[in-house]
């Protein structure tokens, strides 16, 4: 037996009733977001130069827009309906933007790392020379200071809301990309003490800078392909913060056991994007007839636990053959007990 | 982090402390050339550098040079070499100033830390001032310097009839490819462009100090550097 959930008004959400307004307020953030982001990189871009820390700065910059394009992408296709062509709906279609956006933020940050490791071998020293503005001529790396402020302070405040939304949402794309806005400020921070370097004398503070800048990029990226790839292996779903398992699948294994012709229960959950879809096993008590409706029953039940859990099948099978903690759990006992 | 912290408060101190010039020179090039003797690296490029035996006789960029020199109170000491041999020196720090005519789409751009540039001049097909100016080139015979760039560019973009020769100082009143700077003098005006070049000098790189000294120098200097180019350039 299957059951899905059915979302109100043309589901045009995945979403609950009660979180629409979340959606569309993390829609309108990842808007700004990019907005703002194009303003930043065009101001850097002028004023690059030949810093190498600049330029690590910029390329996360750069980076930064593929999170919330994946975002804003995904939240587009995820909710078209299921067909005959793709029979499990479009759901995974966010997975695939994150594997994108984290395989790109990895091969970017171990580019820059490289090419500043080698600068910094080869000692090349970084020339910044001035800019004319309003008349006046300026060090360039004042002028790269104020494109660093520029391009840093506001991203930490959009992430901090972009933060509190995706708790709200439970979205993982969201939260990879509040992070990287929220951790912005150590790469500003990191490329002006770089700049300032190079302004005291210092050649190699630039791509020293640029090193720790792109080691945070390659941390990011190594953290975010491990995540993308776990979903799409079907492993067991985590919190959308990724700190811990996400409880549902014990939850659902407890309410197996309050019913009475239910002897031995099991769930299995995978991650799709962003609701949980996964089977339902269950192993009838001795003698017990079981109808449809008891089937169905039980798997409504289900579903109203957690609007993440988007698509379950319930299974009456005459034993238990998937690992799930309930099952483990009983095997150990069984183990001890013998 | 409590290490990242006191960098950047060393950093900040370093920065707001009175006095401290910002950006300094890694290899205090600014401070040894100011009341000392600035190397500087010549090849010959007319009307840039001109070169009479080692030592140079004129140019646009070694009167900017000597200009520069006596602004800072240094005493030149001139070294002639091919352009290799000078922005290799100038790289390892022997060479303090390269003047050769570079131009900022030099190929060295990445050995050498070039200033920002302080001219522009351009490549043009120039026609006599009084004429009226033609619809196009086709089958006109434009006159350009033999082996010269022009002459290709001349080739390549228009369909004019070009005919070498070996100086332009003939060419008054006849149409030709040339340098903008030389139009007065042969008594043309502008008809099209073929190249636009944007002219640096070129210094040690990270000596930071040195480069924006020499920078503000030559910028403060535009409308004079103009003349000196027309000057300079005279066929």
């Amino acid at each position: 037996v299957t059951s899905e959930h059915e979302a109100g008004g043309g589901r045009e959400f995945e979403l609950p009733e009660d979180l629409h307004n979340q959606q569309r307020k993390a829609v309108r953030l990842e808007w700004i977001t990019i907005a703002y982001m194009l303003t930043a990189i065009a101001f850097l871009a002028v004023t690059l130069g030949q810093s190498q820390a600049m330029k690590a700065a910029w390329i996360e910059d750069l980076l930064s827009l593929l999170p919330p394009a994946a975002f804003l992408i995904a939240s587009r296709i995820r909710k078209r309906d299921a067909d005959a062509k793709f029979p499990w709906g479009l759901h995974r279609s966010v997975s695939i933007a994150y594997v994108f956006a984290a395989l790109a933020l990895l091969a970017m940050g171990l580019f820059v790392f490289l090419d500043s490791a080698f600068k910094l071998v080869k000692a090349e020293h970084p020339p910044i020379g001035v800019i004319q503005l309003f008349g006046e001529e300026i060090w360039l790396g004042w002028v790269m200071i104020a494109a660093l402020v520029y391009s840093g302070i506001p991203p930490v405040i959009l992430g901090r809301m972009k933060q509190k939304l995706a708790d709200d949402l439970h979205d993982k794309v969201l939260y990879a990309d509040a992070e990287m806005n929220r951790a912005d400020w150590m790469t500003v921070a990191a490329a002006i003490v770089g700049v300032l370097g190079i302004g005291i004398g210092l050649w190699w503070a630039d791509a020293v800078a640029a090193i720790v800048i792109s080691a945070d990029i390659v941390h990011d990226g190594v953290k975010n392909v491990r995540a993308a790839t776990h979903d799409l292996m079907d492993a067991r779903p985590r919190r959308h913060d990724s700190r811990e398992y996400h409880p549902i699948v014990e939850q659902m294994e407890r309410e197996l056991s309050k019913f009475d012709w239910i002897e031995q229960g099991a769930v299995r959950l995978r991650e799709e994007g962003h609701v949980f879809t996964g089977e339902v096993l269950v192993v009838p008590r001795d003698g017990e007839r079981l109808s449809v409706d008891q089937l169905e029953g039980l798997a409504e039940h289900l579903l109203e636990l957690e609007w993440k859990v988007y698509d379950i099948v319930v299974v009456p099978v005459k034993e238990i053959d998937i690992p799930s903690p309930g099952a483990d759990r009983r095997r150990a006992e069984a183990a001890r007990g013998e | 982090m409590r290490c990242a912290r006191s960098t950047a408060a060393a950093l900040a101190a370093a920065v707001l402390l009175p006095g401290c010039q910002i950006p300094q020179d890694p290899k205090g090039t600014l401070d040894r050339v100011e009341n000392g003797v600035m190397r500087v690296g010549v090849v010959e490029a007319d009307p840039w550098v001109e070169l009479a035996g080692t030592e140079p006789s004129g140019g646009v960029e070694v009167e900017l040079a000597r200009a520069f020199a006596r602004k800072a109170g240094a005493r030149i000491e001139w070294i002639d070499g091919s352009e290799e041999e000078l922005v290799n020196a100038c790289k390892e720090g022997s060479v303090d100033l390269v003047i050769a005519g570079l131009t900022s789409k030099s190929r060295w751009k990445k050995d050498v830390a070039f200033t920002r540039p302080y001219v522009e001049t351009e490549a043009v097909v120039g026609v006599p001032s009084g004429a009226d100016l033609p619809d196009s080139l086709e089958g006109s015979r434009v006159l350009a310097e033999r082996g010269s760039e022009e002459e290709a560019l001349l080739e390549l973009k228009t369909d004019a009839v070009v005919v070498s020769v070996d100086s332009l100082s003939e060419a008054r009143g006849r149409t030709v490819a040339a340098h903008d700077y030389v139009l007065d003098d042969l008594a043309l005006r502008r008809f099209k462009r073929l190249k636009r070049e944007k002219h640096v000098m070129a210094v040690q790189p990270g000596e930071n100090a040195f480069l924006v000294e020499l920078e503000r120098f030559l910028l403060n200097r535009e409308a004079a550097i103009e003349v000196l180019v027309r000057r300079e350039g005279r066929p």
